[in-house]
């Protein structure tokens, strides 16, 4: 790794940890390696979103031409995001495509990733499902989101409905995580989603 | 000494501040170092040339801070104020706390740590401090005692995780670790990467093996040493045994006959006839006959005492000559004047079955006198003595 991507992470990895936001536990970073190329981040959801009360792990990978290319960043918790993947993870975000600038840290990234928790941008998907239902049914989307939440990245709000239905379909013989997608893709409309699992 | 300690503690750590941390009006935002050969741009924000022109190898380069369009060698220009003001800036050596007293400008900081003669010295890998939570899985090691400090203060969270896992893992295992599981460990030979830091500890663990060794051994000795006793003292019983016996085969033939408890056995042998008593065998000879005196109530008349003598087996009946043939005197001894001895002498008589070669242990006939003396007679005439009766036989094989 060049010189100057590995001084500027350990540079940086001090100014994460004394951040007044690691002092609230909004962010956190860890090493995964001693050569400062790949790092474990770690936000938690924003307040009055759907996500609050969930922690979202995020890989973290620093591309040997750091600072002057941006870090490949994607979520590994599961999130139901219209800029973030389902499947994969993948962020849609322009900071870390062509709007990056070299003056930015693993700070301001992972700042802006809890701004997008918050101010979602349907109109430059990343997944399009999930773009849909934000655009035609903000509640169902709501929910969803939620449910997501409280599910995999550790959130307080337990939504029975959901899980009953999944459970029904888990009964059938689907997989769990399978089941929610399916659900969640259909409004949670338990017919549509058997109808396209066993198509 | 520890108010010492935590003054260089705090002096470390101010340097390191400094170090780390230029003013911000002095710090490049692309490798947040000190500028070096600063550069300002046309929205007036200063970079290093080198960073900025990395930068600007990009496809439509703007600011990295504002994102205003910039054009290279129109919107960038050297800053030579910049340039003279840290030139200006003195910093410590951050290994002032080992004792470089040297000041430097900060750009020549990193150029000056690699040479500098206080900087920690590269240890090999085995002689680096560990963390003191090493055993709980904490893998960090460290050049010198302060850094050392600065990581225990740093990772207070992550030791206290590894406690806790630790800690379960000690609670699962416990019981595994029995008394008789740890024995077994005694026997185990002494491991051969000792390590300086558990020599302690394998000190220790070496004393109670000798000490556990010793006393298996002591053990063993005891166990041994109760064989050795169980087996003598049988040896000597069955010596006392036959100890006991000796007098009845070198009696010469006379034997004596204590005959104890005479007043209930008497009783006794009133209430049922059928109860006899007989004396051990004795011998005539060392190799000789075997007789026993037999002592009962006369079948035909209960007043009077029988005493008959029996021939008895001996393992060397082969070598003696048969029908035995003597003289048998039975003499009832009174214990205090001897002339009142009632002694009477009989010559055996070949043709009776009572002196065949003994088929069974004892030749069931036996020769004597059936009404050899009246019981009340014994006991008026004072032949009975402390409640006991003396009976002498004298065999004389002819």
């Amino acid at each position: 790794m060049a010189n100057i991507a590995a001084q500027r992470i350990r540079r940086e990895f001090k100014e994460v940890i004394k951040s007044e936001e690691v002092a609230k536990c909004a962010i956190k970073v860890e090493l995964l390696n001693d050569s400062y190329t790949e790092l474990k981040g770690e936000i938690t959801g924003p307040p009055d979103t759907a996500y609050e009360g969930g922690t979202f792990v995020l890989e973290i990978k620093v591309p040997e031409t750091y600072p002057f290319n941006p870090p490949k960043v994607r979520f590994i918790t599961k999130i139901w995001h219209p800029n973030i993947s389902s499947v994969t993870g993948a962020i849609c975000l322009d900071i870390l495509k062509d709007q990056w600038a070299a003056a930015m840290t693993l700070r301001t990234v992972l700042l802006s990733l809890q701004a997008l928790l918050s101010a979602a941008e349907p109109d430059d998907p990343q997944d399009a499902v999930v773009a849909k239902q934000f655009k035609e049914n903000i509640e169902m989307f709501q929910m969803t989101a939620r449910h997501w939440t409280n599910v995999y990245a550790g959130g307080p709000h337990v939504n029975k409905e959901c899980d009953d239905k999944i459970k029904r379909l888990v009964d059938m013989g689907v997989e769990e995580h399978q089941a929610r997608v399916a659900l969640s893709s259909y409004n949670w409309d338990i017919e549509r989603a058997t109808e396209q699992l066993f198509s | 000494m520890s108010s010492a300690h935590s003054n260089t503690l705090a002096q470390e750590s101010s340097i390191n501040d400094n170090f780390s941390g230029p003013e911000s009006r002095f710090e490049c935002p692309i490798c947040l170092a000190w500028l070096r050969d600063p550069v300002l741009t046309s929205c007036g924000h200063r970079f290093c040339r080198s960073c900025m022109d990395s930068w600007l190898e990009r496809e439509n380069p703007s600011c990295p801070i504002d994102n205003t369009k910039l054009e290279k060698g129109v919107d960038i220009f050297p800053d030579n104020f910049t340039r003279r003001e840290i030139s200006q800036q003195k910093t410590k050596c951050p290994n002032l706390v080992r004792g470089c007293l040297e000041e430097l400008s900060p750009l020549d900081v990193e150029t000056h740590l690699l040479t500098c003669q206080y900087k920690p010295p590269e240890l090999p890998e085995n002689e680096k401090l560990r963390c003191a939570f090493v055993e709980f899985g904490c893998e960090d090691k460290f050049e010198d005692e302060p850094e050392l400090q600065r990581h225990l203060e740093q990772y207070i969270h992550k030791h206290l995780n590894l406690l806790s896992q630790a800690y379960s893992k000690f609670t699962i295992n416990s019981p595994s670790t029995s008394a008789i599981a740890q024995q077994a460990n005694f026997w185990d030979p002494p491991s051969k990467n000792d390590t300086s830091v558990s020599s302690n500890h394998d000190n220790v663990n070496g004393l109670l093996k000798a000490l556990y060794e010793k006393a298996v051994l002591l053990e063993q000795k005891t166990r041994e040493q109760d064989i050795i006793i169980a087996n003598m003292s049988e040896q000597i019983s069955s010596l006392n045994l036959s100890m006991s016996k000796m007098h009845l085969r070198y009696c010469n033939g006379c034997y004596l006959w204590y005959f104890n408890d005479f007043k209930n056995k008497i009783n006794a042998m009133r209430n049922d006839s059928r109860i006899m008593h007989y004396s051990p065998g004795f011998y005539t000879a060392a190799n000789g006959y075997r007789l026993c005196i037999r002592l009962n109530l006369s079948p035909k008349d209960p007043n009077y005492i029988a005493i008959l003598i029996h021939v008895m087996k001996t393992e060397h009946d082969n070598a003696l000559d048969w029908p035995f043939s003597g003289r048998l005197t039975i003499t009832l001894v009174h214990p205090l004047q001897p002339f009142h001895n009632i002694k009477e002498t009989m010559m055996t008589r070949p043709e009776l079955d009572a002196f065949k070669k003994p088929v069974q242990d004892m030749n069931p006939k036996g020769f004597g006198y059936t009404e050899f003396a009246l019981i009340e007679e014994l006991f008026s005439q004072g032949y009975v003595e402390n409640n006991h009766l003396l009976i002498k036989v004298q065999a004389q094989p002819v």
